[in-house]
């Protein structure tokens, strides 16, 4: 009889905290929760003020303008890039960024990086489409499938002239937590031409935050953080290692919290990371290279599936050889997707999940 | 005496419980963050305050035990 009423007892609690459970789960990542987020926006040193008003990117309600005091007053006053018309006809004359170097006068010119030069011949001077490319005076992308062993992965190879074709988008355009969108219609409502996940910010209150140029969390963690720079540069560092100060001083564009870095300080191979064995070992995977400004990868790996999924060692293996000198691991598992021309390329485990947020690639200058 | 004493019991197993289940998935998915956010470090305040309580009163009935 006692017997009986203790397994009843623990029956009933198991129930409660069952119960208990979904309701968490409610609050903590179900029930979409709109957040102010700090709101401030790290201004492009490369785009005259007019251009930045006319850019078609949204700002939060809280917006509050920095200059991003530590570059050149030169560049933030002489490389406006004036460009006719521009998606959604709203970009027209949106100024160039770091990587532009077709100003128009001599001045200007001369204030192009290399960058520019260097991978002049990866771009065109109209659209030209392929099966598995893009390029365009802005954007150069070809994306390829490879096969290693029991692997397989999605290679997009990107080379963007305007770092602000590099950007990133939110579900339902919103910055809070239990927000989710497909990538495929994330990549749609931006004209996206490439999208992978992101590091699905809203999972966690915590970490570093930043879009499209706007700070909304800088909560520091333990995890790597990775900060795309409007001068094109790319850096992954300690969580420890991020503030917003420095942020703001060198510009940054985007930032994403999930990781861990996959290549050392000096781009050499990681074998070691600091995670559980069943977080490093092999599984989906969604990750960005950099290789210098204006060239950049993203790579999906299938897993559970046919292809058997990568290890963090390997992962990190991979980006070394693909030649890059950082590499950040993003959000995997049933998230790691590929959109390329408005499709799904990868074989997502799962059938694949909604996310709060998305990596792209788009055009921000109309191009005939 | 004994409700409370009865309903702190069940609390307690019930938090715990609950953070169990975090545990454990937090070992699948440390990012999603389950063990160390906003409403868990509450819970686990209820749980520390549960199981406190619950001792006090359990050593309180075993002195007045004959």
């Amino acid at each position: 009889m006692k017997k009986r009423r203790v397994l009843r007892n623990l029956l009933l609690d198991v129930l409660c905290a069952g119960l208990a459970l979904v309701v968490f789960a409610l609050f903590h990542h179900v029930l979409p929760r709109q957040q102010q987020g700090l709101g401030i926006v790290i201004s492009n040193p490369y785009q005259t003020q007019d251009a930045a008003d006319e850019a078609g990117l949204a700002l939060p309600e809280n917006a509050v303008l920095i200059a991003s005091a530590g570059m050149s007053d030169a560049r933030l006053s002489a490389r406006g890039r004036q460009n006719s018309g521009g998606k959604g006809g709203a970009q027209g004359g949106k100024g160039g960024s770091a990587l532009t170097g077709d100003g128009g006068d001599a001045a200007e010119e001369e204030d192009a990086t290399p960058v520019a030069e260097k991978f002049a011949d990866k771009y065109t001077d109209t659209v030209v489409t392929t099966e598995n490319s893009y390029s365009s005076p802005d954007i150069s992308i070809t994306v390829t499938e490879e096969t290693a062993g029991r692997v397989t992965y999605y290679l997009a190879d990107i080379y963007v002239r305007d770092i602000t074709c590099f950007q990133s988008a939110l579900a339902r355009d919103t910055y809070g937590s239990g927000f989710r969108a497909s990538i495929t219609d994330m990549a749609a409502l931006n004209s996206a031409l490439l999208a992978i996940n992101g590091d699905y910010y809203g999972n966690t209150n915590e970490g570093v935050v930043i879009r499209n140029g706007v700070i909304y969390r800088a909560n520091r963690t333990d995890c790597d953080v990775c900060v795309l720079y409007y001068d094109g540069t790319m850096r992954v560092m300690p969580g420890s290692a991020f503030t917003v100060e420095d942020a703001i001083a060198d510009g940054a564009w985007q930032a994403w919290t999930f990781g861990p870095a996959l290549l050392d300080t000096d781009g050499s191979v990681l074998t070691a990371f600091s995670s559980t064995s069943r977080i490093i070992s092999a599984n989906p995977r969604t990750a960005i290279g950099y290789y210098e400004p204006g060239h950049y990868c993203m790579v999906v790996v299938d897993g559970r599936g046919e292809s058997a999924g990568i290890s963090l060692p390997d992962l990190s293996r991979l980006f070394h050889d693909l030649g890059c000198t950082a590499a950040y691991n993003l959000d995997g598992g049933n998230s790691s997707i590929m959109v390329w021309n408005s499709e799904i390329i990868n074989q997502p485990s799962g059938g694949g999940r909604e996310s709060s947020d998305a990596l792209l690639i788009a055009e921000v200058n109309s191009h005939e | 005496m004994s409700k409370i004493h009865a309903l702190l019991c069940h609390t307690t197993v019930i938090l715990a419980l609950m953070f169990l289940v975090f545990l454990v998935l937090d070992q699948f998915n440390p990012m999603m963050n389950f063990v160390d956010n906003g409403i868990s470090r509450w819970l686990l305040c209820a749980l520390c305050v549960s199981g406190t309580a619950q001792s006090i009163l359990f050593w309180r009935m075993r002195d007045k035990e004959p």
